[in-house]
Order: structure tokens, then sequence, then C-alpha cells
């Protein structure tokens, strides 16, 4: 008789055993949700405690589960009951305070799956504060390349007029040059000077030269010796403020010794083909 | 992925996602669903099984 009552006994122990293990068994998936009960959720982490390893193992795997329903997150923003209790696990895990998180009372979710949606935030904050630094990175050199183009144009503006320097002072200097003075009518009017080199060309100089009006600019003529003695259009220039001014003509249109006399004309600005005023000052060409 | 929880009757969907996204517990769902708390818990494993059978058959 104890014999037989101890078989029965271990055959409903044994049947209770199963029982309970099928019962937690079928909780694992909603464990991993988060969606558990605070009853059913202690009763599972106890049996989980217990060493149970194919409920270990099946724990396991439906966390990889739910992992995968992050795929199925829509393109929308958390709901306000979603926002509030991260917020308060955030908050109360970040402080470090002993008193209980207050979703325990309220929310199943398991800590782990918080630490994940917390990193996340944590990982889209760090990516925008990234993407402002590099935006800043690149507004940085962007203003640089600027300066550095600027810079370089007015060194290239600095190197033209060095080099113009120095070719009009070669052609002043040079003992090849003829020197030509061009008078003017008016005896108000300063004189001005030519320098013309048979192979670098023609410069022409003035000082306390009248502005030659508003929109318009000095523009140098060469008289040609040969035929109707028609007026060849050279350069424009005009004078700074003090009526200093220097013009040259590398590639004058005529050369020296076809060229009678030069003429500067007040003109409109840019120029024309063919004089449109007197001539304000001439010089020959002897 | 989607296509999977897409494919769940329309009960189990919502439990999962309910309890996933919103963060609710069996008898919060249940009570938002005004369905009995068994019925909820029965949704919530079976879709999940059904998802994992589909994603087992997929990779």
């Amino acid at each position: 008789l104890d014999s037989e009552w101890i078989d029965a006994l271990e055959r409903r122990i044994a049947g209770h055993i199963v029982n309970s293990h099928d019962q937690f068994r079928e909780l694992i998936e909603a464990y991993a949700i988060g969606s558990l009960d605070p009853a059913d959720r202690a009763a599972l982490e106890a049996h989980l405690a217990g060493g149970c390893p194919e409920c270990v193992k099946a724990l396991e795997e439906a966390r990889w589960l739910v992992s995968q329903l992050a795929y199925l997150a829509p393109n929308a923003e958390p709901s306000d009951i979603l926002k509030g209790r991260l917020l308060q696990t955030v908050r109360s895990e970040a402080a470090g305070s002993a008193a209980p998180p207050l979703i325990t009372q309220t929310s199943a979710t398991p800590s782990w799956l918080w630490a994940g949606v917390a990193a996340l935030l944590l990982f889209s904050v760090y990516s925008a504060w990234n993407e402002r630094q590099l935006r800043n990175a690149v507004a940085n050199l962007q203003q640089q390349a600027e300066a550095q183009r600027a810079e370089r144009q007015k060194l290239e503006r600095q190197l033209t007029a060095a080099k113009l320097q120095a070719h009009e002072a070669m052609i002043w200097s040079d003992p090849k040059s003829k020197k030509i003075m061009l008078a003017s009518k008016d005896p108000k009017m300063p004189p001005l000077e030519a320098m013309w080199h048979p192979e670098m060309g023609l410069v022409v100089r003035g000082w306390r030269t009248p502005s030659p009006g508003e929109k318009r600019v000095l523009q140098l003529w060469l008289i040609p010796k040969k035929g109707d003695g028609k007026p060849m259009p050279s350069v424009t220039f005009w004078p700074d403020e003090t009526g200093k001014f220097t013009a040259m003509v590398e590639n004058p249109p005529d050369a020296m010794s076809d060229t009678q006399a030069l003429a500067i004309t007040a003109e409109p600005m840019g120029g024309s083909s063919q004089p449109t005023s007197a001539p304000m000052w001439v010089g020959g060409v002897t | 992925v989607r296509s999977l929880i897409g494919s769940l009757p329309a009960p189990q969907k919502k439990a999962i996602e309910l309890a996933y996204f919103e963060g609710l517990s069996h008898s919060e769902i249940a009570a938002s669903l005004h369905e009995p708390l068994g019925t909820v818990k029965s949704w919530i494993r079976n879709g999940l099984m059904r998802l994992k059978e589909g994603l087992q058959g997929t990779s």
C-alpha cells in the first residue's frame, strides 16, 4: 500500500512539474515583449532563477524575436503613454534612486528593453550632435577656402600691378624710348608726358589732370603719317582723385615710325572708334 | 518582417502592437480592448509564435 501511495504521489508531483513548466513556457514570449502582469512576471522570474534550461533557451529565442519587432516600428511619433514611461525609466535609472521606478506598478516592460530604447535615444542624440559638428566643420572649411581664394586673387592683382609697374619703368628708363610731350590749347591744363619704346610699347603719364566728367573717360589716339590721317583708337583711362594717371599700351595699333602724333580726347565710357570731341592734348611724334 | 505582421489576424496584431509599442501589460490590453485576459494572452502568444515561424522560415 505504501509503495502504491508513493508511486501515486510521484506521478502527481511529476504531473505538477510538467504542468507548471508548461505554464511557464507559455509565458516566455509575453515576458520577452514585456506584457506580463507583475504576478506572472514574478513567478516566471522565480522559475528562471531555478535554472530551467529549456525556459532559458526559449527566453533567448523570444528576445531575438522581440528584437525583430523593432523593424515594424511605424514612421510615427511614439504615444504619450510610451513617452511618459520612457522618460520615467530614464530618469529613475539615471538618478540611481533607491526608490522603485514608477513604472513597476503599471508596466511589465523588462529593464533590458528600456535600456535598449534608452541606448537608441542616446545614439540618436549623438548622431544629431555629430551631424551638427560636421556641418559646422564644412562651413568653416568653406569659409577658409573662400578667404584663401580672395587672398589669392588679391596677390594676383598685386603681381599684375607690379609687373605693369616694372614694364613701365623699363620703358621709361630704356634709352631706345622716345619722349613725347602732349600739350593742351588750354593754358590751365597741365601737359602730359608719353614715352614710346619701339618694342616694349607706349606709356602716357599725367599729374593734376582734371576729370573728364561723369561717365566719361580719356582716350588715346594715334594719328598716322600716311593715308587720310584718320585717328587710330587706343586705350582709355581716367585720372585718380589727385589727377594722376598712367596708361600703358603694350601693342600700339601702329608703329612709332608711321605715327605722326598722339592725341587725347574725352569720350563716353568704354571709348569710341573715332573721336567724338576735340583733342584736349596733342603731341607730335618726331 | 512588416509583411509577416501584416498577415496576422487583426486582434493578434493589435495586441502585439499594444504590448510592444505602447508597453501595456496583459491586463491593460484586456481592459483597453474590453476582452478577457486569457484571450489577450492567447492572441499575443499565438501571434508571436506565428511571427517566429515566419521569420525562421525566411532566414
